[in-house]
């Protein structure tokens, strides 16, 4: 059933199409159908234009066998439009079927490794009054070094295939590397005997020693500690035409190293009020020691442990200072801890969100209401989408539409800013490449989700914002980037 | 054999033979599903084989109708 590689709706192969799926992580490729689906459809335009041409012709002819015969030619021509619209109607339907079909072998994997890891424990936990705490660490090294032995074997496997060792791009462990954050969990309530049947069938990130409480856990005790004073402010303001596609939101995401900073919002005057466009950057710093800048590791870490963190934070100052009614529509767009940022502020920041677009962020695991339409862009290579775990399955999951993408060579041999060259599948111009061929493809739910958020993208005048966030503590601090400067405020 | 192109003199004729040609222009995908060796790649296939015959029999009875009086 698989052919080659990944998605839940329309599917990518070769990457130079995206697949779309109704929701949360897919696993087969329907790229293939949906690209013939949109052959096929611009096959029956030329068709049914062929046929409105070839009636003018038939009714200006005078009866005469010329006329009949043309006249029977038209009949086959309706005949032909009919029947490649339903065919291309009907692989769009098998598209989307085997997504669903996809969805459910996911939630199959997810629960295999829900079992293995809570049978794992609790044979630990077993095992530890016959042979002891030091023999039961023994075992559990043992198990951790069969898994090495595994990644090892099959990065050397892609290494082969590939010629480059990348196993932080390979798509086989990025879903196995989802699969065991997602079950680490059940391993602790089975050393635990606690874990319950449910407990194998669903995900829930918040549960006891869920991904919430362990994210929660490393970065109080690793990383920089989150919760001091932050500085917002706005920095350039500049006017602005309103965006008209999904490609011209990925454009306008800021890049946080930029002194002009993090944020930016946009303000558009409408009939009812004014509508806001939010874009949020991603990680500035993986820093242990971020210094001044909110946007680091520690945020990546409490954001998926679904805690308040310092660049939260600080987005919801700057909508608060630009001025955002509660009662006032608001797009969120993000990459990477922008999404994450996006997402969390849809969940909890007490915005009439309007719709939220996020590209390569660890978000899959987050349900955001129904009333909120969300469009997620992955590539199978980028290792962050997976950081949240297995992605939100069932009508919620579903509700989130996901255009997936697997990059050739896996993103490498393409330029990528510094930072992202490791993981050159994660960065935000591949993002926005991906997203302009989703549109050109201009698949169904695609265009779905463009209509739902059609109010933000009308090409209406309004006012850009940029703000710049940053950390102030009492004494001087590091900057992020190493300086012993604190960057000024502009 | 298709009929002779028209005389000039015959506007009908020449509207019968443009349509024609769009209709040979159509652009019919290929009949491949990439990838996929399932029912719905071999129904795909012979719907885009079916709708391949049908516009060449459109074509015919259009240069028919060309040919007629």
């Amino acid at each position: 059933m698989r052919p080659s590689s990944a998605s839940g709706g329309p599917g990518a192969t070769g990457g130079s199409w995206p697949s779309v799926g109704g929701g949360g992580t897919i696993a087969v490729e329907t790229d293939a159908m949906v690209q013939a689906s949109h052959r096929l459809g611009l096959a029956q335009e030329a068709i049914a234009g062929v046929a409105g041409r070839t009636a003018a012709c038939v009714s200006a002819l005078a009866a005469s066998e010329r006329r009949n015969r043309a006249e029977a030619a038209l009949a086959l021509l309706r005949r032909a439009d009919r029947q490649a619209a339903t065919a291309a109607a009907g692989l769009r339907t098998a598209a989307i079927r085997y997504g669903t079909v996809e969805h459910a072998v996911l939630d199959g994997q997810r629960g295999i490794a829900a079992g293995l890891a809570a049978l794992t424990g609790g044979t630990l936990r077993i095992l530890m009054p016959v042979i002891g705490l030091g023999g039961t660490v023994i075992v559990a090294a043992g198990v951790v070094d069969l898994v090495a032995v595994l990644v090892v074997v099959r990065t050397v496997q892609r290494t082969a295939e590939t010629g480059r060792i990348a196993p932080q791009a390979d798509p086989v462990l990025l879903r196995a590397l989802a699969l065991v954050l997602a079950s680490l969990d059940d391993g602790v309530r089975g050393a635990l005997l606690m874990e319950r049947a449910e407990d194998l069938v669903t995900n829930d990130p918040a549960g006891p020693f869920g991904t919430e409480q362990v994210g929660t856990l490393l970065a109080g005790l690793l990383l920089h500690p989150a919760g001091g004073p932050l500085s917002v402010v706005p920095t350039t303001r500049r006017a602005v035409s309103s965006p008209r596609s999904l490609t011209a939101l990925a454009d306008r995401l800021p890049d946080g190293h930029e002194r002009a900073g993090q944020v930016r919002i946009e303000r558009y005057a409408g009939e009812d009020g004014p509508r806001w466009i939010v874009y949020i950057a991603g990680t500035v710093t993986f820093a242990r020691d971020s210094g001044d800048e909110p946007f680091d590791l520690a945020s990546d870490v409490l954001g998926v442990a679904h805690r308040t963190s310092d660049s939260e934070r600080a987005v919801l100052e700057a909508m608060r200072a630009a001025g955002i009614g509660a009662d006032e529509p608001v797009l969120l767009v993000g990459h990477s801890q922008g999404a994450l940022n996006a997402v969390r502020v849809a969940q909890d920041g007490g915005y009439l969100v309007g719709g939220v677009v996020q590209f390569g962020g660890p978000t899959g695991q987050v349900a955001l209401p129904a009333s909120v339409p969300v469009l997620a862009v992955e590539h199978d290579e980028d290792l962050v989408p997976v950081l949240g775990g297995t992605a939100a399955s069932g009508a919620e999951g579903l509700r989130r539409v996901v255009v997936r993408r697997s990059l050739p060579d896996g993103g490498f041999g393409v330029v990528t800013s510094e930072a992202t060259a490791a993981f050159p599948a994660h960065d935000l111009g591949a993002y926005r490449r991906t997203i302009a061929a989703a549109e050109a493809a201009g698949d169904e739910r695609v265009v779905a989700f463009t209509g739902s958020i059609g109010p933000f993208l009308d090409g209406r005048q309004g006012t850009s914002t940029r703000w710049r966030a940053r950390r102030v503590s009492p004494e001087p601090g590091r900057t992020a980037d190493g300086g012993s400067v604190r960057r000024p405020n502009r | 054999m298709l009929p002779d192109l028209p005389s000039t003199s015959d506007a009908d004729a020449l509207e019968l033979a443009t349509l024609e040609r769009l209709v040979r222009e159509v652009p019919v995908p290929s009949p491949d599903l990439p990838g996929w060796q399932s029912l719905t790649a071999r129904e795909y296939a012979a719907a885009v084989h079916e709708l391949a015959d049908l516009l060449g029999t459109v074509a015919a009875a259009l240069a028919a109708a060309r040919a007629a009086a």
